[in-house]
């Protein structure tokens, strides 16, 4: 494990306003940073930026805790937990991060992490438990899904199990209980079903067949006692035919009684019975009435007393013993079918009352587990809708709802982190524009509309100084209306410009004169990083003063040409570089008019023979030079005149002299002449 | 079988009389009684019982039918009708009821015969030998009328005594 040394006992409390933010790539190493994460850890970017999230481990924290947190993240489950930082200068900070997966198209491409100011109560928990695990004293705790829980994870299983899997499970359960008490109920009406058949048919029908030999019996004693009492011919004759169709029915009875019997006890009691029957009809009834009819009253009373009446007694015994047979084989059924369903129905109340109970608890489980977690999202999303993301989510349960939790959870987490983004990047949109309205440069955005959405201060100025030139064409400008008005309308012809804006990629200057003013245009597309066009730029700059400047520099220049000096260039009006410029050229016309004119007035007094005066002022450069040229040119006029001057005087001198001379020569030539005249006068 | 038996044996029993039931009929002083056949076990020629010391003098005593202790009344004395005599045709009725046996003993026993239920009429309050309370009806037939008895309702009764009596026998 790393372990960052050395370590303060120097708490920073977050601010509850501040969320530090993190992304790692699947490495976990760091690809983004906001400013509270530097501001309070005291890293700097370059120092994070591509390095291992637990370079902000603080050794207090326990392994199992980032063994959890990455075991989750990596099952792409959101985790919730309390972590103590290490700044960079050794001191710590408590956070409460919200650590998720970052999804891009249905893949994990990478995890991040949003983290609050906590609570003292959160950070006392959990410190001290922390503790324990780092000095291996946790015992049978773990640390899952960020927070410390103890115990066998048989619940946790319960409750991973989607509510799919666990009202099948209800279902499958309660099913089986219904075919169970369903079968067990079948079966047991079947038995009593098969006990009620034997009660019917052989205990009903034979007891109904006993009753009717009985009855029949009865007769035969009551015919036999009637032909005693009454032995005439016609009444035993009649008796007698009584008594034979009386037998042949108890024969015929017996019979049918006999096929039907099952019970080897039943047929037992049936051999004595059909045995001593036999005698008593052979001996007891038609033994009397053989003697009656034989007129034998006497030996017929005594048959009747000797063997009718205890053979009688004997079938009535017999009797008896098969209507108790049927009797308490009825009861014996009836017990049996009271016992099986003594024993079935307290099974069956057994399993219903199961059912009921898993029933009644599974639903109350089921919903509970719907319904919590449906309310639990309803107030997050009431407070996310108040603009709150740092929301605590249980994120413990992994069934259907407990998923949708967890997205809840990872939504709340990258939306709080968007938004945060988003406010960050509004900020710097901010100071852009903010920087933008400032700018000396005139700046107009127009959309792809061609409508103007933004105009700075700059342009408005711009437009506000040709505003009235503007409005000779165009009566209806206002230069500090022009955000929503449409572009087209300064324009002559619309579609060429309209075409222009929708096509053009790069940078396209016109210049425009309107009214006086020029203005130059230098237009841009707007196109973002996805190669969508939004729109255009256009930076407006009056270049007015300017084309007038090189208009005037033109003139001066021109004048110069023509070796006039005297113009100078009007300092009004004029800022910067234009001024500095017309200063310039004012004073390279000042000071070459002022070189020239010394030149030309001590020229002037040179060519006037006046070779007395010099330029005084301070030349630099080449009017230096002719200063001095013509300052040395004067010197040396004046040595060059002065000899001339001497020599002059000498030549003055010997003309003189010459002229003396000459004068003499002259009148001695004239007295030549003369004599020469006279000579030639006198030769004549 | 049972009721072939009936539609040959009961005068005037027929289909439209619903409910039929065979009665043992017997007399008693001048009037016939029929009680329901079910109830009896057998008839036999009277025995001398052995008596019971303190016992009224209608309740002749126990006899020891097959194992069983039966008490005996004389229905006749209890009634006071006929002449208490016993001759060796002195028929007693030995009686099945609510699990006990009892023997009665009447005048004679005349027949079994079939009765539906309509031809069993409400009886009057008229002097009968019998309590009205234990008579279910009054029955023509032919010449003769039957009185219903419940003999059940009647062995059970106080006035037999008969509970207690069967009880100190044992």
């Amino acid at each position: 494990m790393r372990s960052n040394l050395p370590v303060t006992q120097n708490e920073i409390i977050l601010r509850d306003d501040q969320m530090i933010v993190s992304k790692t790539d699947l490495k976990g190493q760091i690809t983004y940073i906001n400013r509270d994460f530097l501001d309070i850890s005291g890293f700097t970017e370059s120092e994070l930026m591509g390095q291992p999230h637990n370079i902000v481990r603080h050794p207090d924290m326990p392994e199992a805790a980032f063994a959890d947190l990455w075991r989750t993240l990596k099952a792409g489950r959101p985790w919730i937990g309390l972590v103590k930082n290490r700044c960079k200068n050794g001191d710590y900070y408590w956070v409460e991060a919200h650590a998720t997966p970052l999804y891009e198209s249905g893949q994990v491409v990478g995890y991040m992490s949003v983290r609050k100011k906590p609570t003292r109560q959160q950070i006392d928990a959990t410190e001290g438990v922390y503790r324990q695990f780092r000095e291996n004293r946790a015992g049978g705790m773990r640390i899952e899904l960020g927070r410390v829980v103890s115990g066998a994870g048989i619940g946790r299983k319960f409750a991973d199990m989607s509510i799919k899997a666990k009202l099948t499970w209800v279902m499958l359960l309660l099913s089986v209980m219904s075919v169970v008490i369903g079968v067990m109920g079948l079966m047991g009406m079947s038995k009593t079903n098969e006990g009620l058949r034997d009660v019917y048919e052989l205990h009903m029908v034979g007891l109904s067949d006993v009753t009717g030999i009985n009855r029949n019996v009865l007769r035969n004693r009551i015919l036999t006692e009637g032909a005693l009492l009454d032995p005439t011919p016609d009444n035993v004759a009649k008796k007698f035919e009584e008594m034979k169709a009386n037998i042949a029915t108890i024969t015929k009875s017996a019979e049918e009684y006999k096929a039907r019997m099952t019970d080897p006890e039943q047929k037992q009691i049936f051999e004595r019975f059909a045995t001593d029957r036999g005698n008593f009809v052979r001996e007891g009834l038609l033994g009397v009435m053989e003697q009656l009819k034989a007129g034998k009253v006497d030996e017929a009373r005594k048959i009747f007393f000797e063997k009718t009446e205890p053979l009688n007694g004997k079938v009535v015994e017999h009797v008896n013993n098969l209507r108790k047979y049927h009797v308490e084989g009825a009861k014996r059924e009836f017990a049996e079918a009271t016992a099986r369903y003594e024993s079935s129905r307290t099974a069956a109340i057994a399993l219903i009352v199961a059912g009921l109970l898993l029933a009644v608890s599974s639903a109350v489980v089921l919903i509970r587990s719907i319904v919590g977690p449906l309310g639990e999202a309803t107030d997050i999303f009431t407070k996310i809708s108040q603009g709150q993301y740092g929301n605590f989510v249980d994120i413990t349960k992994n069934d259907e709802t407990g998923k949708f939790l967890q997205s809840l959870e990872v939504m709340q987490t990258k939306l709080g982190f968007d938004v945060a983004e988003a406010a960050r990047v509004a900020d710097e949109t901010l100071r852009i524009k903010i920087a933008l309205d400032n700018v000396s440069t005139g700046v107009m955005i127009a959309n792809n509309e061609r409508t103007v959405i933004y105009a700075n201060k700059s342009v408005q100025k711009i437009l506000k100084g040709a505003e009235a030139a503007i409005r000779q064409q165009l009566p209806n400008f206002d230069a500090e209306k022009m955000m929503g008005v449409n572009i087209d309308t300064f324009h002559k012809n619309p579609a060429h410009q309209a075409n222009l804006l929708a096509t053009f990629t790069s940078t396209y200057v016109a210049n425009l004169e309107i009214g006086g003013r020029y203005l130059r245009v230098t237009a841009s597309p707007v196109i973002n990083a996805r190669n969508d066009r939004l729109g255009a730029v256009a930076e407006w700059l009056d270049r007015t003063n300017e084309v007038m400047v090189e208009k005037e520099v033109a003139g001066i220049v021109e004048g110069a040409l023509r070796g006039d000096f005297v113009t100078r260039l009007s300092l009004e009006g004029k800022e910067g570089f234009f001024k500095q410029l017309s200063e310039g050229l004012n004073q390279l016309s000042e000071v070459t008019q002022t070189g020239l004119t010394d030149v030309a007035r001590v020229l002037q007094l040179v060519a006037a023979g006046d070779l007395t005066q010099k330029i005084d002022a301070d030349y630099q450069g080449i009017f230096g030079q002719l200063k001095d040229d013509t300052n040395t040119t004067i010197e040396r006029l004046r040595e060059v005149v002065g000899r001339i001057k001497d020599a002059t005087e000498a030549i003055n001198i010997a003309s003189q002299e010459i002229a003396a001379g000459n004068q003499d020569l002259s009148s001695r030539t004239e007295e030549q002449a003369s004599s020469l005249e006279e000579t030639s006068s006198a030769m004549e | 079988m049972v009721q072939e038996q009936h539609a040959a044996k009961g005068k005037g029993a027929g289909e439209e009389g619903g409910y039929a039931q065979e009665y043992l009929t017997y007399t008693l002083g001048p009037e016939e009684y029929a009680i329901d056949i079910l109830k009896v076990q057998e008839i036999r020629g009277y025995e001398s019982p052995t008596t019971i010391a303190n016992a009224p003098s209608f309740l002749k005593g126990v006899i020891n039918l097959r194992g069983t202790i039966v008490p005996i009344v004389d229905l006749r004395i209890k009634f006071n009708v006929g002449k208490a005599d016993y001759t060796p045709f002195t028929v007693v009725i030995i009686l099945n009821i609510a699990s006990r046996v009892v023997g009665i003993v009447v005048d004679s026993v005349s027949d079994v015969t079939m009765l539906r239920q309509d031809q069993i009429r409400p009886a009057p309050e008229f002097a009968a030998t019998v309590d009205t309370k234990y008579i279910n009806g009054l029955c023509t037939l032919d010449e003769r009328m039957l009185i219903v008895v419940d003999i059940e309702r009647l062995m059970l009764s106080h006035e037999m005594a008969l509970v207690d009596a069967a009880q100190n026998a044992q």
